[in-house]
């Protein structure tokens, strides 16, 4: 049933990614750490398309020599962000070992959850690096400067997972012994977690710049505040259905196993709460006088979506129980 | 307050008012306060979940809990307080939606908006010259845009485009499914029952609102005419998990029922039933939502009368399926008889007192004690069947050796046991035990509905976040060349990439351009 062997080597390697991150860790704040000369945004330069100078498009000519600044910095940057992607691989291996051992999808308890959790993050931000277009990113910027914030995040999310949270690989309670739903509802819930956390790291990243920029001292190694403020908003604008999608398909879970389709159970509680504060912060980001408060909602969201799964598996009883340690 | 705030009248003030519920800001606050007042919902215990586990938190606290109640904090999605700032939300929802509507529609029937006059001011634009004659520019400007999914639309020197209209729709699809879930839930809430009933191994449940141990009609609900189906628990296997260890050892893994079914029209069927796979019968979802020990215990009195034989289901109290359960024996000799007991399916001796390991049954033991007196049935207040009314008991004791004095009696029995109780008040006699599932049944017309509005809620989500809506210009005049071209784009909502899909879009538009200058911008 259980093939203890592979189990064993999907903790070993969950060991040897913290590791990894870590390194990952110190490297990005090295490089965010040693600040130094101001990176030069690139000049305004009109585009020539179909003879017609357009003001703000990119050009490949306009990314050539964005990341030419000291070298020591770009090498340290460089350095994080291969054992970043090295971490997110031998992650990845951990995850579908879990995953083989047990012969069903690697995320039927906290444990398992969170690996995944910290795996798909990873993974986006690994990919979103390689691609700044699909994170709504202008192709002249790279995600390299949220790396600190990335992989800490992994970190703190891989820490209690193995401290705390840590389950010995085996089957799963009858409830949740129903494949499609298991594999859809948990898995949107795992990736909405990830986008909204990404969102979380650059929505900090964007209260930080903003508040340098208000002394006069942008920091040289973070974009402008406001191209920080519409990635942030793109990644909640596609975490957001992503998340009312994981709550419907809850309900509709949630129907077939306890025969009611809402039952106001802690857990589905929480998920309502973190559904209307991310509203509210998208509400808030289209209208005039909030915008300025969004981010601050969006990071009240990500402190309710943390909550929502820490404090309420963990300390309140409900239906979701199950989903806690065991 | 100034002579203005005092001429707007009754209609003014009304419309004032209006204006604020449904402002974006009213909207805001009502949405972080919705989410502040559904914590204590999640944080406290509620009767709708454990009515059990709210009762000890009251008792507990004391004045403290009580205040509490009285608030509604353990009921807190029926409290006034909830009700009201859902409510409140919701009329301004509604009263954003209504006009937005109207606006959209209109919206769908007019042409792009207007070439503005001076393009080149927008944040977005550009201008060039062209070799080709201003009419073959704006031909291929419209090709371009058409191609693109613009609407577009020619006057006198420029063409307008527009597209995205599916994010306003899907706007309004989504806050109109909200409504909808709203109403399905209230739906579910008035025509809808709900029902629980503890079913042992080859007992047949009748459905009828008298045969529940609990049950939940809605308002308007006959509860009268409900379907009479019936359900008999043929047979029910149970699994848990024996080789992981920690918290993972004695887990459930299966839980296993063959079902009897008859319906109303008195058609028989044999069925499964799981978790995860309820049974369908007249309009009605059977549910496994539980399960638990029922022993079967005899008592006879001193002359060796039965006063007293059956079988009783017993609440696990823990993962390991630690029971508990009382018998009421009404008429056992001159007095009345409260026996209360614990199973524990896998017995073992612990620190100080027994405790089960297991929750399969491989070492079954019941341990009871007993009480006379009042039993309080006849008091004509209904009775928790699994709780003995301890106000007029006193328990039946027994002097105990090592301590030197009288304690509380206490038996422990293995099946086909027996204990003879103190005092000369006969014998208890464990036969054996068997399971019961515990079938939760529930009849809800809104969950069609509210899965309808679920989905359509996701779709227009969907449509609203990801749409962009974007506009854009082309304008060509005459010059020696060819034509000057300007262009310029707006989007509605955070949209990096517009500047390089216009450039996209002139790309196409403009079949021969002037070989540019080297800055890239010509003199026009």
């Amino acid at each position: 049933m259980v093939n203890e062997q592979l189990a064993g080597l999907s903790n070993l390697a969950v060991y040897s990614t913290m590791v990894v991150f870590f390194l990952s860790f110190l490297s990005f704040s090295a490089d965010a750490a040693a600040g130094g000369s101001a990176r030069k945004e690139p000049e305004e330069q009109p585009v020539m398309a179909g003879g017609i100078a357009i003001k703000g498009a990119s050009t490949p000519t306009n990314t050539a020599n964005v990341d030419d600044v000291d070298a020591p910095r770009r090498r340290f940057r460089g350095i994080g962000f291969a054992l970043a992607a090295l971490g997110t691989a031998l992650l990845a291996a951990a995850v579908v070992m879990r995953g083989l051992s047990v012969m069903r999808v690697p995320w039927g308890n906290m444990y398992e959850f969170a690996l995944t959790t910290a795996l798909i993050l990873a993974a986006l931000f690994v990919g979103a690096t390689l691609r700044p277009k699909w994170a709504g990113l202008p192709a002249h910027h790279d995600l390299r400067w949220v790396g600190t914030l990335v992989t800490g995040i992994v970190l703190v999310i891989l820490g209690p997972a193995v401290l705390l949270w840590y389950t010995e690989a085996a089957q799963l309670v009858p409830a949740l012994q129903e494949k499609v739903w298991l594999a859809i509802h948990v898995f949107i819930a795992i990736t909405s977690s990830a986008i909204f956390a990404l969102g979380f790291a650059v929505t900090v990243a964007q209260l930080l710049q903003a508040r340098a920029e208000g002394r006069g001292k942008a920091m040289s190694f973070l974009p402008a505040s406001s191209m920080l403020d519409t990635a942030a908003h793109r990644l909640h604008a596609i975490s957001f259905p992503l998340w009312t999608f994981t709550v419907i398909a809850g309900a509709i879970w949630a129907q077939k196993a306890w025969g009611r389709y809402w039952n106001w159970d802690p857990k589905e509680v929480g998920s309502f709460i973190v559904f209307v504060v991310y509203a509210a912060y998208l509400h808030a980001h289209a209208t005039g006088g909030w915008r300025k408060k969004a981010p601050w909602i969006a990071v009240a969201g990500f402190a309710m979506l943390v909550a929502n799964f820490t404090v309420v598996n963990q300390l309140f009883s409900g239906l979701h129980s199950y989903a806690g340690i065991g | 307050m100034s002579d203005d705030a005092i001429s707007l009248g009754a209609v003014g003030w009304a419309r004032w008012m209006w204006r604020q519920l449904t402002s974006m800001r009213t909207a805001l606050f009502l949405l972080l306060l919705l989410a502040i007042a559904a914590i204590p919902g999640a944080a406290l215990p509620q009767r709708s979940i454990d009515p059990g586990a709210v009762a000890v938190f009251i008792a507990d606290q004391g004045s403290v809990g009580r205040a509490m109640d009285a608030v509604g904090l353990f009921e807190v999605y029926r409290s006034p307080w909830f009700s009201a700032i859902y409510l409140l939300l919701f009329v301004s929802l509604i009263g954003c939606i209504v006009p937005r509507v109207r606006v959209y529609a209109g919206s769908l029937r007019r042409p792009p908006a207007a070439t503005p006059k001076y393009l080149t001011r927008l944040p977005i634009s550009g201008q060039g010259e062209s070799e080709s004659s201003p009419e073959a520019v704006l031909d291929g400007a419209e090709a371009a845009l058409k191609k693109a999914g613009y609407r577009t639309v020619r006057s006198g020197d420029s063409v307008a485009g527009e597209k995205g209209y599916l994010r306003e729709a899907g706007n309004l699809t989504f806050h109109c499914a909200l409504v909808g879930v709203l109403v399905s839930v209230a739906v579910s809430h008035q025509y809808g029952y709900s029902g629980q009933a503890l079913v042992p191994v080859g007992d047949t449940f009748t459905h009828s609102a008298g045969t529940y141990d609990v049950f939940r009609p809605g308002a308007a609900v006959n509860s009268e005419k409900l379907p009479p189906f019936a359900v008999t628990l043929k047979s029910f296997d149970v699994a848990f998990e024996e080789n992981a260890g920690g918290a993972q050892l004695g887990q459930p893994r299966d839980f296993d029922a063959d079902v009897d079914v008859t319906d109303a029209s008195g058609a028989k069927s044999t069925q499964k039933l799981r978790v995860n796979e309820p049974v369908s019968v007249d309009g009605a979802d059977v549910f496994l939502a539980g399960n638990g020990y029922a022993p079967r215990v005899t008592i006879k009195d001193a002359q060796d009368k039965v006063t007293y034989s059956g079988t009783v289901p017993f609440i696990a109290q823990d993962g390991m399926y630690t029971s508990s359960g009382v018998i009421k024996v009404p008429d056992h000799t001159a007095t009345q008889l409260g026996i209360q007991a614990v199973f524990l399916p896998t017995a073992v001796q612990g620190k100080d007192s027994l405790v089960s390991v297991f929750p399969d049954a491989r070492m079954p033991e019941l341990v009871i004690a007993a009480y006379t007196g009042d039993l309080g049935l006849d008091r004509g207040v209904p009775q928790s069947v699994f709780r003995l009314d301890m106000r007029r008991l006193e328990p039946v004791l027994e002097f105990d050796e090592e301590h030197g004095k009288d304690l509380p009696f206490r038996a422990r029995m293995r099946p086909g046991a027996s204990a003879q109780l103190p005092d000369n008040l006969g014998t208890v006699t464990f036969d054996g035990f068997t399971r019961y599932a515990a079938l939760s049944v529930r009849h809800d017309p809104g969950k069609l509905p509210a899965l309808v509005f679920g989905v359509l809620l996701v779709a227009g989500l969907i449509g609203s976040l990801l749409v962009r809506r974007r506009r854009v210009w082309f304008r060509a005049t005459p010059s020696a060349s060819g034509a000057i071209v300007e262009c310029a784009a707006l989007s509605d909502s955070t949209d990096p990439h517009l500047a390089d899909h216009l450039a996209m879009l002139s790309q196409a538009a403009v079949p021969q351009p002037v070989a540019a200058t080297p800055e890239g911008v010509p003199h026009g």
